[in-house]
């Protein structure tokens, strides 16, 4: 588990983006499966924050790395690949969500829950995961969605702000909320002796 | 300034994050890139096809460009005079033929004149 942003941990490689497209776009499978290597993970993140449900999050992420695929060409070479795709996943991640009614019930949850006996380290650190998988869950969604990809993906705010096709400071504003309410909620809880 | 943005740290919170992406992170990575390859290959992602149709939609675009600027040229450009038939030497005429009848004939722009024709036996 990295302890900094996906981004950093990976080194600047924002640069040789624009080179893999152009070679997918050729036909070079290489740089294709290269490109779909490098954003699987953030994209499974943040249709996963999004919809909270790991089947349709996968599903979303599937089809909006296809939808970017697709139109390819249709990608500016002289800015950042990330954004550019991180936005076309969030929003059919956003669509998907749009369709349904959001269960109840929380797969991140009962992801969590299950398990025998553990040792008292790794039940504190289930136990906190929880929390925090609740905690998560009872921030709207752009809260939830704009934290992740400042805290965990690492994009700036004006990225996040293309991202979302919304104001910079807006996501100023949802990543403030979001940050101080779920350090509030895990606050609170460690503060109970929970950890 | 109001508080809000006094408290905001534009920096990411490193400690939040590696637990966000804990709580995130699932398995099946594999999984997911080799569905997208799949994916993508079925749609025919640079495919050469697809490389194909590309450069066929830019040729295809720019031959009606093209034929569009070629179109408003045509329509812009101001009607040009027909260039003037060589002018024959009234002069030189005259002298070769001995006629100024023949000069006047020869060198007219004007249908002839059947007079100048007759003008022309009578004066042989």
């Amino acid at each position: 588990m990295s302890a900094v942003p996906d981004r950093e941990a990976a080194g600047s490689r924002d640069d040789d983006e624009p080179a893999l497209v152009a070679r997918a776009l050729a036909g070079d499978r290489t740089a294709l499966g290269i490109l779909i290597t490098r954003f699987a993970a953030p994209v499974r993140r943040l249709t996963y924050a999004i919809l909270r449900d790991a089947d349709e999050a996968d599903d979303a992420a599937q089809d909006g790395v296809l939808q970017a695929l697709v139109k390819l060409d249709r990608y500016d070479p002289t800015r950042p690949f990330g954004p550019w795709l991180m936005r076309i996943v969030a929003n059919a991640a956003i669509d998907r969500r749009r369709r349904r009614s959001v269960r109840d019930t929380s797969e991140l949850d009962e992801a969590l829950a299950g398990g025998g006996p553990l040792p008292d380290v790794e039940v504190d650190r289930r136990a906190l995961r929880q929390r925090l998988a609740m905690a998560l869950h009872k921030l709207p969604q752009r809260y939830r969605t704009a934290v992740v990809l400042f805290d965990v993906e690492g994009y700036s705010q004006a990225e996040i702000a293309e991202i979302l096709g919304v104001a910079p400071g807006t996501v100023r504003s949802a990543v403030f909320h979001a940050r101080r309410r779920l350090r509030k909620w895990l606050g609170d809880w460690k503060e109970g002796g929970g950890g | 300034m109001n508080p809000e943005s006094q408290a905001f740290s534009a920096e990411p919170d490193r400690v939040l994050g590696t637990e966000l992406r804990a709580l995130l992170d699932r398995p099946g990575e594999e999984e997911f890139v080799a569905a997208v390859m799949a994916a993508a290959a079925a749609a025919g992602v640079g495919s050469t096809r697809a490389v194909l149709g590309r450069w066929a939609r830019v040729a295809v675009a720019g031959l009606v460009i093209a034929a569009v600027g070629s179109a408003l040229a045509i329509q812009t450009t101001p009607p040009t005079a027909p260039e003037p038939a060589l002018a024959l030497e009234t002069d030189w005429v005259a002298a070769a033929t001995g006629s100024s009848a023949a000069a006047a004939l020869f060198t007219s722009e004007n249908a002839p004149d059947a007079t100048v024709l007759y003008a022309s036996d009578e004066s042989n």
